[in-house]
């Protein structure tokens, strides 16, 4: 039965009384509805901008900077130079291979807040895109609640994902709330890089939460992503410690990286840390590495470092899977 | 994550089919005979016309089928449990001179624009040497068929319409009878075809032979009793085919099986049918007969799991047939109806690709008696028989509605998800009131049936003449543009009230009125073509078959055909293509001209008449197929062009019931017209005549089909477009409406 139906959608003391927030704004670059790989059901997926890691493999290279960035589609454009024009900054020029984008202009130009993306203005073919907008709560929650009927249905409702969702905490936890209110199973994807006075008064509002557990080594997390894991593991343990008392499914996943995360060993240490730890936690779950993202660093004017890798065999997967089984976990949520 | 590669099919869900070893071989045993074309009905036919062709036409055509009945090649399919068939081969494609040669001489005789055998697609095998035979046949039918009838019947306007314009299409209803209905099978199986031959003894023997109407009636009567004896022979044939097999047969079990055939084959159709077996292949024999009578489609099992379940659970508990038994039963049944074949001109195979045929089965629902969930047993032997057999033919409906089990859903979606595209869901809760909404009595609507493409109809009591002629509202939304001139033909039928076009429309109200304007001539030529071709059957083409075991009690009763007003429920419908074209163009005319003031309406009509690809403008011709491009369009939820959508189609709607069709007050109920979005894959034909559209939309690309959003224009995914869908006044598309989804592979995985 799916937790919609189960009741699981009321359990929190939701404080009806106090008025929510409702001029709130967050910055965010999708809203993604029929998503059903982020938690149960059918949900939609609220994507946050900003994230204080830089995980190498990063499928969402444009979610990392909370500052709005300029997207090209190259595969849209028409080349009908307006876009060149339109630029006060000299920022675009034309070639033979299409035009090409000096990212060094934008940065110093309208990535903070000066120029107003004029080069977008004219692009009717949409290839040029500012990525990320202040969107106000009710526009957010108005998206996310077309397809309530079929969270109802499907045991499904609203992901909070990103980037990272605790880069905004004020409006996250304004935005579980209101989902919350309207009875909404809440869903919340992320790292558990945030102080513990953030995650905290948010976990009354969640239902279902998974967080990352990239790489057990603190030298090579931080070698990879940027971060020490101490403050993830930490995190987690005081979420177990949470999650004795509320009812809260946690679910841990690793981004299995060739060459990087993808060795039995690796794996191994993870599943004892987490049966050591997390008396709560009965989930962990593999997530393959994909190249699915590569060609958005192109896109945003960025490099990405993993162009050889290539995503773990379907085997090497499955022994990984074994090892967590063998720890006494499920790989998967439903 | 799995790459798409690792996946064994890109386009379905790697299942293997679990068949016995005798549907299986019979599954390859009819997939190795190539689609072809035979001789034999033609010839027989010719005969028969060359003798009697001044009979009156019922009498005639009662002959006719007799006569075929009588002479044509029959067989069993090695290991089958069932007889029957329409060619001398499987996937063989029988000959209806009598509806059209002019392409059957254009293909075969002179290869244009491709012998048949050599089509690009949908290619039909045939032998060389027929060809002297076939000559000679062509030039006895030339000028005296069904289609030389139509054309020197219907005004030039609307030839023009179909022929250079292309916008309304009737081709389909040139080349066969109309079909589209679902036989009575409770009464028949309770009854058999004696019962019906005795009925009209005892009509004929009441009959005042000396008025116009007794002898009307005579007719009726007389032909129907003499198809019902030639069904009746046709069937006893088999019979002795079955014994001769088995004598010669030196398997046991294969032997008693021919015999125990043999018996069934001697009792049904003229005797009632006592067992699930009997119920089978009597309903084999009526299926088959029918469409060897007028090459119709739409010939339906209809609710099959609720006529079949009475004698399933009889058999059960008496202990002679098992779930095992009774899905191989139900297999080799399909696979029996997947030898049928039609022969359709190369033109016509653009807008029936992959060669449908719609004999369609309805599973599930409600029981009309008690308004209680109607699924049983057989309903999800149903599901496994295609999983199993995944067969073209017959094509499959499931009725959904609030009180449907669970457990039945899941296993609806567990078979669509292997992606043969069977079934289709077909929702209870908008077809019933729809019918109601025409007339339906409400414990027939909820009996109904899809018997076509989504076209509802209830078994026994609809006659005609659903999936009427194609209505290309792109095309009509086209001309509007241009003052009612259609720029490819270079045609002007109508042009517009207010005399304006794209360049001088002062406001979206004058746009609108102009598409209105256009789209109710249209509809005036769509009746004009249909009950011209109505009228043209019911004088020449009579099909006393199809009436007798298709609306079986009210022909009966009335002493008529379904074509002279046999039939309890008669509607004329209709197949609206490109509406998402239309609306979405509509929509991009009001925010780019109206609304925003991007472009003027002389830049668009400039841009459209040169295919975007002016690049001499300011905007250029790309940039403003860009603006059109990324103007919101339907099926992304957003409710101002959904909504202009929804209207766009509601006309169409309101439109059509205006007009009576032939059998209007002759008997039936209903008698108007109305609407339907079914489209099977007219899209893309009438897409090559549909010029570049405000939408971005180039010249002659695909149009979008049924009700769908335009292919690549619905970003938001499923949830968004369903509801979009959803937004369109469905409750008046009393004649079905349809949503094409397609969802990735991956998305439907474990």
């Amino acid at each position: 039965m799916s937790a919609y139906l189960a009741g699981t959608f009321s359990k929190k003391d939701i404080d009806w009384g106090k008025k929510m927030t409702e001029n709130k704004e967050g910055i965010i670059f999708d809203i993604q509805r029929w998503s059903i790989h982020d938690g149960p059901g059918i949900r939609s997926n609220v994507f946050f901008k900003g994230c204080p890691l830089r995980c190498k493999w990063c499928s969402n290279p444009e979610s990392q900077e909370v500052y709005q960035e300029l997207a090209f589609f190259r595969g849209k454009c028409i080349g009908c130079g307006r876009c060149i024009t339109n630029c006060p900054y000299q920022a675009i020029t034309p070639s033979e291979e299409g035009n090409i984008i000096d990212y060094t202009i934008c940065q110093r130009q309208c990535y903070q807040g000066k120029g107003g993306y004029a080069c977008t203005s004219q692009c009717y073919a949409k290839a040029l895109k500012v990525i990320g907008e202040k969107v106000p709560l009710p526009d957010i929650m108005k998206e996310v609640l077309s397809d309530s009927k079929l969270y109802e249905q499907s045991g499904g409702g609203i992901t909070v994902t990103g980037g990272e969702p605790f880069t905004q905490p004020d409006f996250l936890l304004e935005l579980l709330r209101f989902s919350k209110e309207k009875g909404l199973h809440t869903t919340v994807e992320t790292c558990a890089f945030t102080s513990w006075k953030y995650f905290e008064p948010a976990l009354d509002y969640i239902d279902f939460l998974f967080v990352d557990f990239k790489l057990y080594d603190e030298e090579k997390h931080i070698a990879y992503t940027g971060t020490s894991n101490k403050i993830i593991k930490e995190n987690l343990c005081r979420i177990n410690e949470y999650a004795k008392n509320h009812k809260l499914t946690l679910v841990i996943r690793t981004p299995v990286i060739t060459g990087i995360n993808d060795s039995e060993e690796e794996i191994r240490l993870i599943a004892a840390w987490i049966k050591e730890h997390l008396s709560e936690v009965h989930i962990y779950q593999l997530l393959p590495y994909h190249r699915l993202g590569r060609g958005k660093y192109h896109d945003i004017g960025k490099s990405y470092e993993l162009e050889e890798t290539e995503p773990p065999a379907a085997d090497v997967i499955g022994a990984l899977e074994q090892i967590i089984r063998s720890h006494g976990l499920d790989i998967k949520y439903d | 994550m799995e790459t798409m590669t690792q996946e064994p099919f890109h386009y379905q869900i790697y299942n293997k089919p679990v068949r016995t070893e005798r549907i299986d071989h019979l599954y390859h045993y009819v997939g190795a005979s190539k689609v072809g074309m035979c001789m034999e009905r033609g010839r027989i036919i010719t005969e028969v016309y060359k003798k009697n062709r001044y009979w009156p036409p019922i009498l005639l055509r009662a002959v006719t089928l007799k006569t075929i009945l009588e002479q044509m090649s029959i067989y069993i399919m090695p290991g089958s449990l069932l007889a029957g068939n329409q060619a001398s081969k499987p996937n063989y494609a029988p000959l209806f001179p009598e509806f059209a040669v002019d392409f059957l001489e254009e293909e075969f005789i002179y290869g244009r624009p491709y012998f048949p055998d050599e089509r690009p697609a949908d290619k039909i095998e045939y032998s060389r040497e027929d060809m002297p035979e076939l000559k000679e046949m062509i030039n006895f039918w030339k000028g005296n068929t069904h289609k030389d009838r139509l054309y020197a019947n219907l005004p030039k306007e609307a030839i023009s319409a179909q022929d250079d314009v292309g916008a309304v299409n009737i081709v389909n209803f040139m080349h066969g009878g109309c079909g589209h209905l679902t036989p009575p099978w409770p009464w028949l199986f309770a009854h058999g075809l004696k019962e019906i031959i005795r009925i009209c003894d005892e009509n004929i023997a009441g009959l005042e032979m000396w008025t116009i109407e007794g002898m009307e009636k005579n007719r009726f009567y007389t032909a129907a009793k003499t198809v019902c004896e030639g069904m009746i022979t046709y069937a006893k044939r088999y019979a002795a085919l079955a014994m001769e097999l088995a004598k010669k047969e030196e398997d046991k079990t294969r032997k008693k099986e021919l015999m125990e055939l043999s018996i069934i084959c001697n009792k049904v159709p003229e005797n009632p049918a006592e067992t699930f077996y009997e119920a089978l292949q009597f309903m084999t024999f009526v299926q088959f007969g029918i469409q060897i009578e007028d090459n119709a489609q739409g010939i339906s099992p209809g609710r099959f799991d609720q006529v079949m379940y009475p004698f399933y659970e009889k058999d059960k508990k008496a202990g002679i047939i098992t779930c095992d038994s009774a899905t191989e039963l139900i297999e080799n049944f399909f696979v029996l109806l997947s030898t049928v074949e039609r022969m359709r001109s190369w033109d016509d195979t653009a807008y029936f690709r992959g060669k449908p045929i719609f004999q369609n089965l309805t599973t599930g629902g409600t029981d009309p008696e008690t308004g209680e969930d109607a699924t049983n047993e057989l309903s999800y032997m149903i599901m496994d028989c295609i999983a199993n057999t995944r067969t073209l033919q017959p094509s499959h409906y499931v009725r959904w509605h609030k009180n449907t089990p669970l457990e039945f859903k899941l296993k609806i979606a567990e078979t669509i998800r292997l992606g043969t595209g069977f079934p289709a869901i077909a929702n209870d809760e908008l077809y019933i009131p729809a019918m109601i909404n025409r007339g339906y009595d409400p414990k027939d609507a909820a009996d109904y049936c899809i018997e076509g493409c989504a076209e509802p109809g209830v078994a026994g009591l609809r006659g005609g003449r659903t999936g009427a002629a194609w209505f290309c509202l792109a095309k009509i939304l086209e001309t509007s543009l241009y003052n009612g001139f259609d720029p490819r033909s270079g045609v002007t039928l109508h042009q517009n009230k207010n005399g304006k076009d794209l360049e001088t429309f002062a406001s979206f109200e004058e746009v609108w009125e102009a598409f209105m304007d256009q789209m109710q001539y249209y509809a005036r030529i769509h009746v004009i073509m249909d009950n011209t071709t109505d009228r043209l059957w019911e004088e020449y083409m009579e099909e006393p078959l199809t009436s007798v075991l298709g609306c079986t009690l009210t022909c009966l009763e009335r002493g008529k055909s379904i074509k002279r007003g046999g039939a309890k429920y008669d509607f004329t419908g209709n197949e609206t293509i490109g509406t998402a074209n239309a609306g979405n163009s509509l929509y991009a005319i009001k925010k780019l001209i109206f609304e925003d003031k991007l472009l003027t309406g002389g830049q668009l009509k400039h841009a459209l008449l040169t295919d975007f690809k002016d690049m001499t403008t300011n905007p250029t011709g790309a940039e403003i197929q860009q603006m059109c491009l990324n103007v919101p369009k339907y099926g992304n939820d957003v409710e101002e062009v959904d909504m202009l959508v929804s209207k766009v189609l509601e006309s169409v709607c309101m439109e059509l019931p205006k007009y009576k069709n032939t059998r209007y007050g002759r008997g039936p109920i209903g008698g108007i017209f109305q609407a339907s979005t079914t489209t099977v894959s007219s899209n893309t034909p009438f897409g090559m005549l549909t010029g570049s559209l405000p939408d971005g939309r180039s010249n002659g690309m695909s149009l979008s089909d049924g009700q769908s959003p335009m292919r690549g224009t619905d970003t938001k995914g499923p949830t968004a477009a369903v509801k979009s869908v959803s937004r369109c006044n469905n409750l008046l598309l009393s004649e079905g409406s349809l949503y094409n989804m397609k969802l990735l592979p991956q998305d439907l995985r474990d």
